[in-house]
């Protein structure tokens, strides 16, 4: 990276030939996206007050994944980058993917097949001191003291 | 607590414009610089909600060692932060060399960065204030 490198007066602002400085490159209406992605976050927090879950699931993480992928789309400029980005992408949320599926049951799960964990370890989860196990516990509504 | 991902997302949006002046190929570095500074008040305003958020629920007793719901929430809304900070303090610099009209790829460099940030508060957001 040069320190006196300017961007191109027309065509690209990082010398790719597709990038998004192209001049070529499709016009988007920010200001038309930034309030779709408003519009779904409402619909995100007015979904789980209805207390259903599948509806939590969906309007919660569902409207997520469709305002990261419009994220990653219109203001990364993902969709003019070559194929080999998208399909990095792809490995990388694979793996994310493998990586929850092969933690999650050992975090969330009490026993397995010829294990079990003992009984400090949902207890040291709840307080860093065993001795101290309830100072700091909320009552039972603490789960819903989220933020 | 709402209000977060609004400020996010107002800092998105003009870190989504920053190409503009760039698109239209003339070098208005400059503006590119001004919508910079923009993202980074928007970055700031992010910071100071959870500053309050945090004093409050620490105030009422809720901290790292409260459980693993609160262990999980000040791990990864402080790892968040530090990224957003990160992100301020180079989208600064990127931005007093665009006002030259020097380095503006890095405009786009930086602004890839910071939605990758604003992606992450994405999925935090559900996980930490939406879901029971």
């Amino acid at each position: 990276m040069t320190s006196t490198a300017h961007a191109p007066a027309h065509g690209t602002a990082h010398g790719s030939a597709h990038g998004p400085g192209d001049a070529h490159a499709p016009h988007r209406n920010y200001v038309k996206i930034w309030g779709i992605l408003c519009a779904l976050l409402v619909v995100s927090v007015v979904g789980p007050m209805l207390g259903i879950r599948w509806v939590m699931l969906i309007t919660a993480f569902g409207v997520a994944l469709v305002k990261a992928y419009m994220v990653a789309k219109n203001f990364m400029h993902l969709d003019i980058e070559k194929p080999i980005v998208h399909w990095i992408l792809l490995v990388a949320l694979a793996l994310m993917v493998l990586l929850y599926g092969a933690l999650a049951p050992d975090v969330q799960k009490g026993e397995g097949s010829g294990w079990k964990k003992d009984a400090g370890f949902h207890h040291s989860f709840v307080t860093s001191k065993p001795h101290e196990a309830g100072k700091h516990e909320k009552p039972e509504n603490a789960e819903h003291g989220k933020p | 607590m709402y209000f977060c991902p609004f400020s996010a997302m107002r800092s998105g949006i003009f870190a989504g414009y920053r190409m503009l002046p760039l698109q239209r190929g003339v070098r208005l570095g400059p503006k590119a610089a001004r919508l910079l500074y923009l993202t980074v008040l928007g970055g700031l305003t992010f910071l100071v909600i959870k500053s309050f958020e945090w004093t409050h629920e620490i105030r009422e007793g809720f901290v790292l060692q409260s459980g693993g719901f609160w262990s999980y929430y000040y791990t990864a809304a402080g790892l968040h932060a530090f990224h957003v900070m990160a992100g301020m303090g180079v989208i600064l610099w990127v931005a007093n060399d665009a006002k030259k009209n020097q380095e503006l790829h890095r405009v786009e460099n930086v602004g890839i960065y910071w939605h990758f940030v604003d992606i992450v508060w994405i999925f935090l957001f559900p996980l930490l204030y939406i879901a029971k």
